[in-house]
Protein backbone atom coordinates (compact mmCIF):
# COMPACT_ATOMS: atom_id res chain seq x y z
CA UNK A 1 0.00 0.00 0.00
CA UNK A 2 3.07 2.19 0.70
CA UNK A 3 4.22 1.99 -2.82
CA UNK A 4 1.30 3.85 -4.38
CA UNK A 5 2.57 7.81 -4.11
CA UNK A 6 0.29 10.09 -1.88
CA UNK A 7 -0.94 12.38 -4.49
CA UNK A 8 -1.60 9.32 -7.20
CA UNK A 9 -4.00 8.38 -4.21
CA UNK A 10 -5.64 11.52 -4.29
CA UNK A 11 -6.13 12.09 -7.71
CA UNK A 12 -7.50 8.70 -8.03
CA UNK A 13 -10.36 9.99 -5.17
CA UNK A 14 -10.62 13.16 -6.98
CA UNK A 15 -10.98 11.12 -10.36
CA UNK A 16 -13.48 8.68 -8.59
CA UNK A 17 -15.74 11.86 -7.50
CA UNK A 18 -15.39 13.16 -10.39
CA UNK A 19 -16.94 10.15 -12.35
CA UNK A 20 -19.80 10.43 -10.10
CA UNK A 21 -20.61 13.82 -10.53
CA UNK A 22 -20.22 13.40 -14.42
CA UNK A 23 -22.80 10.14 -14.31
CA UNK A 24 -25.40 11.93 -11.87
CA UNK A 25 -25.05 14.95 -14.32
CA UNK A 26 -26.12 13.04 -16.90
CA UNK A 27 -28.30 10.93 -16.11
CA UNK A 28 -30.40 14.31 -14.59
CA UNK A 29 -30.57 15.91 -17.46
CA UNK A 30 -33.94 16.30 -19.17
CA UNK A 31 -33.63 14.42 -22.33
CA UNK A 32 -36.34 11.65 -22.07
CA UNK A 33 -38.85 12.24 -20.48
CA UNK A 34 -40.81 9.08 -21.07
CA UNK A 35 -40.56 5.69 -19.01
CA UNK A 36 -38.51 3.34 -21.38
CA UNK A 37 -39.25 -0.10 -21.65
CA UNK A 38 -35.71 -1.37 -21.40
CA UNK A 39 -33.35 0.04 -18.19
CA UNK A 40 -29.88 0.99 -18.96
CA UNK A 41 -26.76 -0.16 -16.72
CA UNK A 42 -25.68 1.41 -13.37
CA UNK A 43 -22.52 2.33 -14.15
CA UNK A 44 -21.56 4.29 -11.16
CA UNK A 45 -21.99 0.69 -9.61
CA UNK A 46 -20.52 -0.76 -12.16
CA UNK A 47 -17.31 1.76 -12.11
CA UNK A 48 -16.89 0.91 -8.25
CA UNK A 49 -16.96 -2.80 -8.51
CA UNK A 50 -14.59 -2.55 -10.83
CA UNK A 51 -12.02 -0.49 -8.71
CA UNK A 52 -12.56 -2.19 -5.48
CA UNK A 53 -12.07 -5.56 -7.01
CA UNK A 54 -8.85 -4.21 -9.41
CA UNK A 55 -7.43 -1.41 -6.73
CA UNK A 56 -9.45 -1.21 -3.84
CA UNK A 57 -7.25 1.55 -2.09
CA UNK A 58 -8.04 3.98 -4.55
CA UNK A 59 -12.14 3.73 -3.43
CA UNK A 60 -11.91 3.59 0.36
CA UNK A 61 -15.16 3.25 2.11
CA UNK A 62 -16.18 6.86 3.32
CA UNK A 63 -15.51 7.77 -0.75
CA UNK A 64 -18.24 5.13 -1.99
CA UNK A 65 -20.41 5.88 1.34
CA UNK A 66 -20.08 9.96 0.15
CA UNK A 67 -21.24 9.18 -3.62
CA UNK A 68 -23.74 6.66 -3.23
CA UNK A 69 -25.38 8.66 -0.72
CA UNK A 70 -25.52 11.59 -3.17
CA UNK A 71 -27.01 9.79 -5.95
CA UNK A 72 -29.66 8.18 -3.42
CA UNK A 73 -30.29 12.10 -2.58
CA UNK A 74 -30.44 13.13 -6.23
CA UNK A 75 -32.07 9.56 -8.03
CA UNK A 76 -35.25 9.41 -5.55
CA UNK A 77 -33.95 6.54 -4.10
CA UNK A 78 -34.69 5.68 -0.36
CA UNK A 79 -32.25 7.65 1.39
CA UNK A 80 -29.27 5.37 2.92
CA UNK A 81 -30.35 1.98 1.36
CA UNK A 82 -28.85 1.91 -1.98
CA UNK A 83 -25.69 3.37 -0.29
CA UNK A 84 -25.96 0.29 2.46
CA UNK A 85 -26.44 -2.57 -0.17
CA UNK A 86 -23.05 -1.10 -1.95
CA UNK A 87 -20.71 -0.46 1.12
CA UNK A 88 -21.55 -4.27 2.37
CA UNK A 89 -21.00 -5.54 -1.46
CA UNK A 90 -17.66 -3.50 -1.78
CA UNK A 91 -16.52 -4.33 1.82
CA UNK A 92 -17.25 -8.29 0.68
CA UNK A 93 -15.20 -8.18 -2.08
CA UNK A 94 -12.07 -5.91 -0.41
CA UNK A 95 -12.15 -8.80 2.26
CA UNK A 96 -11.92 -11.32 -0.41
CA UNK A 97 -9.24 -9.16 -2.63
CA UNK A 98 -6.26 -11.58 -1.99
CA UNK A 99 -8.25 -14.73 -3.32
CA UNK A 100 -8.94 -12.37 -6.94
CA UNK A 101 -5.82 -10.96 -7.64
CA UNK A 102 -4.84 -14.19 -9.41
CA UNK A 103 -7.99 -14.57 -10.72
CA UNK A 104 -9.05 -15.06 -14.17
CA UNK A 105 -11.04 -12.00 -15.87
CA UNK A 106 -14.15 -14.53 -15.98
CA UNK A 107 -13.98 -15.38 -12.14
CA UNK A 108 -13.51 -11.56 -11.45
CA UNK A 109 -16.66 -11.15 -13.79
CA UNK A 110 -18.85 -13.79 -12.08
CA UNK A 111 -17.73 -12.12 -8.67
CA UNK A 112 -18.89 -8.72 -10.03
CA UNK A 113 -21.91 -10.03 -11.32
CA UNK A 114 -22.48 -11.91 -8.01
CA UNK A 115 -22.38 -8.50 -5.93
CA UNK A 116 -24.04 -6.33 -8.62
CA UNK A 117 -27.22 -9.28 -8.43
CA UNK A 118 -27.22 -9.62 -4.67
CA UNK A 119 -27.59 -5.38 -4.28
CA UNK A 120 -30.27 -4.41 -6.77
CA UNK A 121 -32.05 -8.19 -5.62
CA UNK A 122 -31.69 -7.20 -2.05
CA UNK A 123 -32.43 -3.57 -2.53
CA UNK A 124 -35.60 -4.60 -4.24
CA UNK A 125 -36.77 -6.94 -1.82
CA UNK A 126 -36.20 -4.69 1.44
CA UNK A 127 -38.25 -1.75 -0.30
CA UNK A 128 -41.07 -4.49 -1.11
CA UNK A 129 -41.28 -5.78 2.22
CA UNK A 130 -41.09 -2.29 4.30
CA UNK A 131 -43.92 -1.34 1.36
CA UNK A 132 -41.86 1.32 -0.80
CA UNK A 133 -44.06 1.65 -3.79
CA UNK A 134 -41.97 0.68 -7.11
CA UNK A 135 -41.26 -0.86 -9.97
CA UNK A 136 -42.22 -4.16 -11.18
CA UNK A 137 -39.13 -6.86 -10.13
CA UNK A 138 -38.54 -7.31 -14.26
CA UNK A 139 -37.13 -4.26 -14.55
CA UNK A 140 -34.51 -4.92 -11.89
CA UNK A 141 -33.75 -8.16 -13.27
CA UNK A 142 -33.50 -6.10 -17.02
CA UNK A 143 -31.24 -3.72 -14.71
CA UNK A 144 -28.88 -6.77 -13.43
CA UNK A 145 -28.23 -8.02 -16.89
CA UNK A 146 -27.21 -4.75 -18.43
CA UNK A 147 -24.71 -4.18 -15.56
CA UNK A 148 -23.10 -7.09 -15.91
CA UNK A 149 -23.26 -7.07 -19.37
CA UNK A 150 -21.44 -3.30 -19.49
CA UNK A 151 -18.90 -4.53 -16.82
CA UNK A 152 -16.43 -5.24 -19.03
CA UNK A 153 -16.04 -2.37 -21.27
CA UNK A 154 -16.04 -0.62 -17.87
CA UNK A 155 -13.38 -2.56 -16.69
CA UNK A 156 -11.41 -2.07 -20.09
CA UNK A 157 -11.95 1.73 -19.86
CA UNK A 158 -11.15 2.19 -16.31
CA UNK A 159 -7.61 0.07 -17.07
CA UNK A 160 -7.09 2.12 -20.45
CA UNK A 161 -8.14 5.65 -19.24
CA UNK A 162 -7.24 5.82 -15.37
CA UNK A 163 -4.74 3.11 -14.94
CA UNK A 164 -6.75 0.19 -13.02
CA UNK A 165 -5.01 -2.96 -13.16
CA UNK A 166 -4.51 -5.38 -10.48
CA UNK A 167 -2.14 -4.46 -8.38
CA UNK A 168 0.38 -7.59 -7.36
CA UNK A 169 2.40 -4.77 -6.07
CA UNK A 170 1.44 -4.95 -2.48
CA UNK A 171 0.55 -8.51 -2.53
CA UNK A 172 2.64 -10.78 0.17
CA UNK A 173 5.23 -12.12 -2.17
CA UNK A 174 6.39 -9.47 -4.04
CA UNK A 175 6.49 -7.33 -0.81
CA UNK A 176 8.55 -10.30 0.53
CA UNK A 177 10.82 -10.63 -2.43
CA UNK A 178 11.43 -6.90 -2.68
CA UNK A 179 12.37 -6.54 1.02
CA UNK B 1 9.28 -3.30 5.48
CA UNK B 2 7.45 -6.43 5.77
CA UNK B 3 7.46 -6.10 9.74
CA UNK B 4 6.77 -2.72 9.65
CA UNK B 5 3.72 -3.72 7.40
CA UNK B 6 2.39 -6.41 9.96
CA UNK B 7 2.03 -3.49 12.69
CA UNK B 8 0.35 -1.12 10.35
CA UNK B 9 -1.72 -4.12 9.72
CA UNK B 10 -2.57 -5.16 13.18
CA UNK B 11 -3.51 -1.58 14.08
CA UNK B 12 -5.01 -0.68 10.53
CA UNK B 13 -7.35 -3.92 10.33
CA UNK B 14 -9.37 -3.36 13.51
CA UNK B 15 -10.26 0.32 12.74
CA UNK B 16 -11.15 -0.40 9.47
CA UNK B 17 -13.45 -3.01 11.05
CA UNK B 18 -15.02 -0.08 12.83
CA UNK B 19 -15.29 2.24 10.30
CA UNK B 20 -17.24 -0.53 8.14
CA UNK B 21 -19.40 -0.76 10.90
CA UNK B 22 -20.46 2.70 11.81
CA UNK B 23 -20.60 3.36 8.48
CA UNK B 24 -22.92 0.84 7.60
CA UNK B 25 -25.49 1.68 10.74
CA UNK B 26 -25.47 5.32 9.88
CA UNK B 27 -26.89 4.34 6.54
CA UNK B 28 -29.26 1.96 8.06
CA UNK B 29 -30.06 4.79 10.88
CA UNK B 30 -30.40 7.36 7.72
CA UNK B 31 -32.69 5.03 6.00
CA UNK B 32 -35.01 3.72 8.82
CA UNK B 33 -35.27 7.63 10.09
CA UNK B 34 -36.25 8.14 6.52
CA UNK B 35 -39.10 5.03 6.85
CA UNK B 36 -40.17 6.96 10.01
CA UNK B 37 -40.14 10.45 9.26
CA UNK B 38 -40.04 10.50 5.79
CA UNK B 39 -41.38 14.86 4.97
CA UNK B 40 -37.84 15.64 7.38
CA UNK B 41 -35.80 13.68 5.42
CA UNK B 42 -37.65 14.65 2.13
CA UNK B 43 -37.07 18.21 3.00
CA UNK B 44 -33.63 17.65 2.99
CA UNK B 45 -33.72 16.00 -0.23
CA UNK B 46 -35.13 18.73 -1.71
CA UNK B 47 -32.68 21.10 -0.39
CA UNK B 48 -29.99 19.15 -1.60
CA UNK B 49 -31.31 18.91 -5.18
CA UNK B 50 -31.67 22.60 -5.05
CA UNK B 51 -28.22 23.37 -3.93
CA UNK B 52 -26.58 20.62 -6.86
CA UNK B 53 -28.74 22.19 -9.51
CA UNK B 54 -28.38 25.58 -8.47
CA UNK B 55 -24.30 24.68 -9.26
CA UNK B 56 -24.56 22.69 -12.39
CA UNK B 57 -27.39 24.69 -13.73
CA UNK B 58 -24.98 26.78 -16.42
CA UNK B 59 -23.55 23.21 -17.25
CA UNK B 60 -26.98 22.13 -17.63
CA UNK B 61 -28.31 24.49 -20.49
CA UNK B 62 -25.72 24.07 -22.77
CA UNK B 63 -25.08 20.57 -22.79
CA UNK B 64 -28.60 20.00 -23.32
CA UNK B 65 -28.75 22.63 -26.57
CA UNK B 66 -26.18 20.61 -27.68
CA UNK B 67 -27.89 17.15 -27.85
CA UNK B 68 -31.11 18.33 -28.87
CA UNK B 69 -29.27 20.38 -31.88
CA UNK B 70 -27.73 17.04 -33.17
CA UNK B 71 -30.84 15.58 -32.61
CA UNK B 72 -32.18 17.97 -34.71
CA UNK B 73 -29.72 17.38 -37.19
CA UNK B 74 -30.84 13.76 -37.43
CA UNK B 75 -34.48 14.50 -37.89
CA UNK B 76 -33.96 17.19 -41.02
CA UNK B 77 -34.78 14.44 -43.22
CA UNK B 78 -37.62 13.43 -42.04
CA UNK B 79 -38.77 17.28 -42.16
CA UNK B 80 -40.35 16.82 -45.68
CA UNK B 81 -42.79 14.28 -45.17
CA UNK B 82 -43.74 15.23 -41.60
CA UNK B 83 -44.19 18.84 -43.21
CA UNK B 84 -47.10 16.80 -45.55
CA UNK B 85 -48.55 15.33 -43.13
CA UNK B 86 -48.99 18.09 -40.43
CA UNK B 87 -50.79 20.32 -43.42
CA UNK B 88 -53.24 17.63 -43.71
CA UNK B 89 -53.46 17.72 -40.05
CA UNK B 90 -54.18 21.24 -40.21
CA UNK B 91 -56.72 21.07 -42.75
CA UNK B 92 -59.08 18.86 -40.03
CA UNK B 93 -58.07 20.71 -37.46
CA UNK B 94 -59.26 23.80 -38.90
CA UNK B 95 -62.95 21.89 -39.06
CA UNK B 96 -62.55 21.09 -35.66
CA UNK B 97 -61.16 24.66 -34.45
CA UNK B 98 -64.75 25.75 -36.03
CA UNK B 99 -67.02 24.04 -34.06
CA UNK B 100 -65.33 24.20 -31.53
CA UNK B 101 -65.60 28.24 -31.52
CA UNK B 102 -69.33 27.40 -31.98
CA UNK B 103 -69.92 25.51 -29.65
CA UNK B 104 -67.91 27.59 -27.21
CA UNK B 105 -70.04 30.84 -27.77
CA UNK B 106 -73.51 28.34 -27.69
CA UNK B 107 -72.14 26.95 -24.18
CA UNK B 108 -71.29 30.79 -23.50
CA UNK B 109 -75.11 31.80 -24.61
CA UNK B 110 -76.83 28.85 -22.53
CA UNK B 111 -74.76 29.37 -19.55
CA UNK B 112 -75.61 33.11 -19.48
CA UNK B 113 -79.53 32.06 -20.23
CA UNK B 114 -79.47 29.57 -17.15
CA UNK B 115 -77.05 32.46 -15.35
CA UNK B 116 -74.59 29.86 -14.12
CA UNK B 117 -72.28 30.95 -12.00
CA UNK B 118 -68.77 28.98 -12.84
CA UNK B 119 -65.79 28.83 -10.53
CA UNK B 120 -63.21 31.33 -11.24
CA UNK B 121 -60.61 30.73 -13.78
CA UNK B 122 -57.37 28.67 -11.94
CA UNK B 123 -54.41 30.92 -12.06
CA UNK B 124 -51.20 29.54 -12.84
CA UNK B 125 -47.52 29.55 -12.83
CA UNK B 126 -44.99 28.07 -15.02
CA UNK B 127 -42.09 26.21 -14.86
CA UNK B 128 -38.90 25.24 -16.97
CA UNK B 129 -37.96 21.33 -16.80
CA UNK B 130 -34.52 21.53 -15.80
CA UNK B 131 -33.99 17.69 -14.30
CA UNK B 132 -35.52 14.85 -14.85
CA UNK B 133 -35.45 12.10 -11.70
CA UNK B 134 -32.07 10.16 -13.41
CA UNK B 135 -32.94 6.76 -12.83
CA UNK B 136 -35.94 4.50 -14.69
CA UNK B 137 -37.37 3.65 -11.77
CA UNK B 138 -38.83 6.76 -10.77
CA UNK B 139 -40.87 9.03 -13.05
CA UNK B 140 -40.45 12.43 -12.10
CA UNK B 141 -39.20 16.25 -13.22
CA UNK B 142 -37.26 19.01 -11.44
CA UNK B 143 -38.99 22.44 -11.92
CA UNK B 144 -36.83 25.64 -11.80
CA UNK B 145 -39.23 26.94 -9.46
CA UNK B 146 -39.70 26.62 -5.90
CA UNK B 147 -40.94 28.35 -2.14
CA UNK B 148 -39.47 31.26 -3.14
CA UNK B 149 -42.22 31.80 -6.25
CA UNK B 150 -44.82 30.52 -3.77
CA UNK B 151 -44.81 26.61 -5.08
CA UNK B 152 -46.93 24.79 -2.40
CA UNK B 153 -46.84 20.94 -2.15
CA UNK B 154 -49.98 18.75 -3.83
CA UNK B 155 -50.49 21.15 -6.79
CA UNK B 156 -51.50 20.17 -10.08
CA UNK B 157 -48.46 20.15 -13.15
CA UNK B 158 -49.96 20.55 -16.30
CA UNK B 159 -48.57 20.91 -19.82
CA UNK B 160 -50.88 23.23 -22.21
CA UNK B 161 -53.52 20.22 -22.72
CA UNK B 162 -53.04 17.52 -19.95
CA UNK B 163 -52.73 16.91 -16.37
CA UNK B 164 -48.71 15.69 -16.29
CA UNK B 165 -48.31 14.81 -12.10
CA UNK B 166 -47.94 17.02 -8.99
CA UNK B 167 -45.67 18.85 -6.39
CA UNK B 168 -44.34 16.26 -3.93
CA UNK B 169 -41.00 18.17 -3.11
CA UNK B 170 -40.55 21.94 -2.90
CA UNK B 171 -36.72 23.46 -2.41
CA UNK B 172 -36.11 27.23 -2.67
CA UNK B 173 -35.32 27.73 -6.29
CA UNK B 174 -36.80 23.96 -7.33
CA UNK B 175 -39.77 21.88 -7.10
CA UNK B 176 -40.42 17.92 -7.54
CA UNK B 177 -43.33 17.13 -9.77
CA UNK B 178 -44.09 13.52 -9.34
CA UNK B 179 -45.55 12.57 -12.83
CA UNK B 180 -48.46 10.27 -12.89
CA UNK B 181 -46.55 7.34 -14.29
CA UNK B 182 -44.75 6.66 -10.99
CA UNK B 183 -45.26 4.16 -9.64
CA UNK B 184 -46.05 5.58 -6.03
CA UNK B 185 -48.52 8.32 -7.71
CA UNK B 186 -52.60 7.56 -7.62
CA UNK B 187 -54.92 10.15 -8.80
CA UNK B 188 -58.77 10.16 -8.29
CA UNK B 189 -59.98 10.70 -11.95
CA UNK B 190 -63.65 10.65 -13.79
CA UNK B 191 -64.82 8.62 -16.86
CA UNK B 192 -66.79 10.15 -18.94
CA UNK B 193 -68.99 10.40 -20.46
CA UNK B 194 -70.08 7.81 -17.93
CA UNK B 195 -69.31 9.73 -14.95
CA UNK B 196 -67.35 6.33 -13.55
CA UNK B 197 -65.11 7.40 -11.16
CA UNK B 198 -61.22 5.86 -10.86
CA UNK B 199 -57.88 5.74 -9.71
CA UNK B 200 -55.21 6.64 -12.03
CA UNK B 201 -52.31 4.28 -10.97
CA UNK B 202 -48.86 4.94 -12.34
CA UNK B 203 -47.12 2.05 -12.73
CA UNK B 204 -44.02 3.12 -14.37
CA UNK B 205 -44.82 2.13 -17.76
CA UNK B 206 -45.93 5.07 -20.21
CA UNK B 207 -49.74 4.10 -19.37
CA UNK B 208 -51.08 4.61 -16.14
CA UNK B 209 -53.24 1.78 -15.04
CA UNK B 210 -57.19 2.59 -14.27
CA UNK B 211 -58.42 0.83 -11.27
CA UNK B 212 -61.12 0.34 -9.21
CA UNK B 213 -64.13 1.29 -11.42
CA UNK B 214 -66.98 0.74 -10.09
CA UNK B 215 -68.86 -0.62 -13.69
CA UNK B 216 -65.90 -1.32 -16.44
CA UNK B 217 -68.81 -2.34 -18.72
CA UNK B 218 -69.81 1.92 -19.49
CA UNK B 219 -66.50 2.45 -19.96
CA UNK B 220 -65.39 2.58 -23.67
CA UNK B 221 -61.41 3.11 -25.30
CA UNK B 222 -61.77 6.85 -26.33
CA UNK B 223 -63.54 8.08 -23.29
CA UNK B 224 -62.10 11.22 -21.65
CA UNK B 225 -60.42 10.95 -18.38
CA UNK B 226 -60.61 14.74 -16.33
CA UNK B 227 -59.76 14.58 -12.60
CA UNK B 228 -62.69 14.28 -10.13
CA UNK B 229 -61.24 16.56 -6.87
CA UNK B 230 -62.03 13.55 -4.85
CA UNK B 231 -59.99 14.45 -1.43
CA UNK B 232 -59.04 17.54 -2.92
CA UNK B 233 -56.01 16.49 -4.14
CA UNK B 234 -56.64 18.32 -7.68
CA UNK B 235 -59.29 20.84 -8.69
CA UNK B 236 -61.98 19.01 -10.59
CA UNK B 237 -61.83 18.86 -14.12
CA UNK B 238 -58.36 19.04 -15.22
CA UNK B 239 -58.30 16.58 -18.64
CA UNK B 240 -55.78 13.54 -18.05
CA UNK B 241 -56.24 11.63 -21.23
CA UNK B 242 -58.08 8.84 -22.76
CA UNK B 243 -59.18 5.47 -21.82
CA UNK B 244 -57.16 2.44 -23.72
CA UNK B 245 -57.23 -0.69 -23.88
CA UNK B 246 -54.33 -3.11 -23.62
CA UNK B 247 -53.20 -6.01 -25.07
CA UNK B 248 -54.40 -8.13 -21.60
CA UNK B 249 -57.65 -6.85 -21.93
CA UNK B 250 -56.87 -4.37 -18.92
CA UNK B 251 -58.27 -0.10 -19.04
CA UNK B 252 -54.90 1.84 -19.55
CA UNK B 253 -54.76 5.72 -19.76
CA UNK B 254 -53.41 7.32 -22.61
CA UNK B 255 -52.08 10.05 -21.05
CA UNK B 256 -53.24 13.57 -23.59
CA UNK B 257 -49.96 15.32 -22.13
CA UNK B 258 -46.72 15.39 -24.35
CA UNK B 259 -44.48 13.34 -22.39
CA UNK B 260 -41.85 13.02 -24.68
CA UNK B 261 -41.73 16.59 -24.63
CA UNK B 262 -41.95 18.02 -20.98
CA UNK B 263 -40.12 21.36 -21.25
CA UNK B 264 -42.47 24.16 -19.17
CA UNK B 265 -44.82 23.11 -17.11
CA UNK B 266 -47.64 25.26 -15.67
CA UNK B 267 -48.58 24.79 -11.73
CA UNK B 268 -52.02 25.39 -10.90
CA UNK B 269 -52.61 27.54 -7.84
CA UNK B 270 -55.05 25.65 -5.91
CA UNK B 271 -56.15 26.18 -2.58
CA UNK B 272 -58.99 23.60 -1.43
CA UNK B 273 -62.41 24.35 -1.97
CA UNK B 274 -64.31 24.98 0.82
CA UNK B 275 -65.50 22.61 2.36
CA UNK B 276 -68.59 22.45 4.32
CA UNK B 277 -67.84 20.36 7.72
CA UNK B 278 -70.49 21.77 9.92
CA UNK B 279 -74.24 20.28 9.10
CA UNK B 280 -75.45 22.86 11.30
CA UNK B 281 -75.08 25.85 9.47
CA UNK B 282 -76.76 24.53 6.60
CA UNK B 283 -79.63 24.54 9.05
CA UNK B 284 -79.49 27.56 11.08
CA UNK B 285 -78.26 29.89 9.22
CA UNK B 286 -76.76 32.39 11.76
CA UNK B 287 -77.03 31.48 15.90
CA UNK B 288 -78.60 34.88 16.25
CA UNK B 289 -81.86 33.74 14.55
CA UNK B 290 -81.43 30.64 16.35
CA UNK B 291 -82.20 32.31 19.41
CA UNK B 292 -84.95 34.41 18.05
CA UNK B 293 -86.36 31.25 16.64
CA UNK B 294 -86.62 29.78 19.95
CA UNK B 295 -89.39 31.85 21.49
CA UNK B 296 -91.77 32.25 18.14
CA UNK B 297 -94.27 35.05 20.48
CA UNK B 298 -91.55 38.10 20.27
Amino acid sequence: MNNISRTRLFTMYLIYLGITFLILFFQLIPLNLFPEAWVGPDILLGVTLAWVTRQPEFVPILLVTVSFLLADFLLQRPPGLFALLVVIGTEYIKSHVNGLRYASFIEEWITAGFAITFIIVAFWCVQAVVGIGQAPFTMSLLHIVATIITYPAILFGSHIFFGIRKSPSHSDDSMGRRS
Amino acid sequence: MTKDRFHQDQYSRPIRRLLTGLVILILFGLFLFWRIDGPRVERIRAEVADQVLLRVNWLMTPVVSTIELFRNFQSYQYLAEQNRELRTELRQMNAWKEAALQLEQENARLLDLNNVRIDPRLTYITGNVVADSGSPFRQSVLLNIGSDDGVIDGWAAMDGIGLVGRISGVGKNTSRVLLLNDATSSVPATIQPSGQNTLVIGDNSSAPLLNFIEDSELVRPGDRVVSSGDGGVFPPGLLIGQVALDSSGKLRLRLSADFERLKFLRLIRYKNTETIDNPSYLVFPNPNLSQNWGEPNR
